[in-house]
């Protein structure tokens, strides 16, 4: 499985920052939000759709947070090439999920805390198959 | 958050003998990204590959995409690196803060780091699983 594409409801064109459990060894200066990260903080950099592809190991990382409201949309094969370097800087606007969801962001809109929990008891595999069906 | 030269290479630069001498243009050079929540990288503690928790590599040392193209050159009283811009195929893992480039001599105890980078635009990066591209600055990787 190369990528899994994610999509948020309500968020587009910026990146959604995601504060999961493990803390940083040290606290992270993060020269993308201009923050210092305490807790390992996985930035998702949402299109023009609000979608995003992240690896297994992400996806799976999310499961803490309830995926922070994404939809879990499909299995793409092989994902756009990602730059890093003396590329041009994208216009970041950050969102800010903390730890704690107090605001119920984890909750997907339309859904009850309920079926955002149940959704973590199921494998990719079966995420993937019952969008599919609903789709 | 800086990027930044390991001291053990700095003192590898004037032969200080604690790992055999790197040389840039001839050698193999390697780039692993780093999870900086499984290691954080220690510009005076961290000498080699070794140095870096394996669950920190991304990818692993052992997969670790080696640099082409290096060129050294000197100018306006600088030594300048350059190299091809390096592409990482099909990169799993967890979001990662920097990457390390390091002297691949395809053991980690002798693979020498000689940079760490955290500030590279496109960084912290959470991989896809496609393919990712570092693409080195026109004015080269570093210069001394």
């Amino acid at each position: 499985m190369a990528g899994i594409r994610l999509h948020h409801p309500t968020l587009y064109s910026c990146t959604l920052v995601v504060e999961l459990e493990q803390e940083y060894p040290e606290p992270y200066d993060c020269p993308s939000c201009s923050k210092i990260h305490n807790r390992k903080a996985v930035h998702l950099r949402l299109d023009a759709d609000g979608d995003v592809i992240v690896s297994s190991p992400v996806y799976e990382s999310l499961k803490i947070v309830f995926f922070a409201g994404l939809e879990i949309m499909n299995e793409v094969e092989k994902p756009p090439v990602m730059t890093v370097g003396a590329v041009e800087r994208p216009n970041i606007h950050v969102v800010e999920y903390s730890l704690n969801g107090q605001n119920g962001e984890f909750n997907r809109p339309g859904l009850t805390k309920y079926e955002s929990r149940d959704i973590l008891h199921k494998t990719i595999k079966e995420q993937l198959r019952s969008t599919e069906s609903d789709g | 958050m800086a990027d930044f030269l390991y001291d053990v290479y700095r003192g590898n630069i004037m032969g200080k003998d604690t790992h055999s001498f790197v040389d840039v243009e001839d050698d193999t050079l390697g780039v692993f990204f780093v999870d900086e929540a499984d290691d954080t990288p220690n510009q005076t503690t961290d000498e080699d590959a070794a140095d870096r928790a394996a669950a920190a590599q991304v990818p692993s040392f052992a997969s670790a995409p080696n640099l082409t193209g290096v060129t050294v050159t000197l100018a306006s009283n600088r030594s300048v690196l350059d190299a091809t811009d390096l592409t990482f195929s099909a990169l799993s893992g967890d979001q990662v803060e920097s990457f390390d480039l390091f002297k691949d001599t395809g053991t980690d105890t002798t693979s020498v780091l000689i940079l760490n980078m955290d500030t590279a635009t496109g960084l912290p990066l959470t991989p896809s699983g496609g393919d990712v591209v570092i693409v080195w600055n026109v004015s080269g990787i570093f210069r001394i």
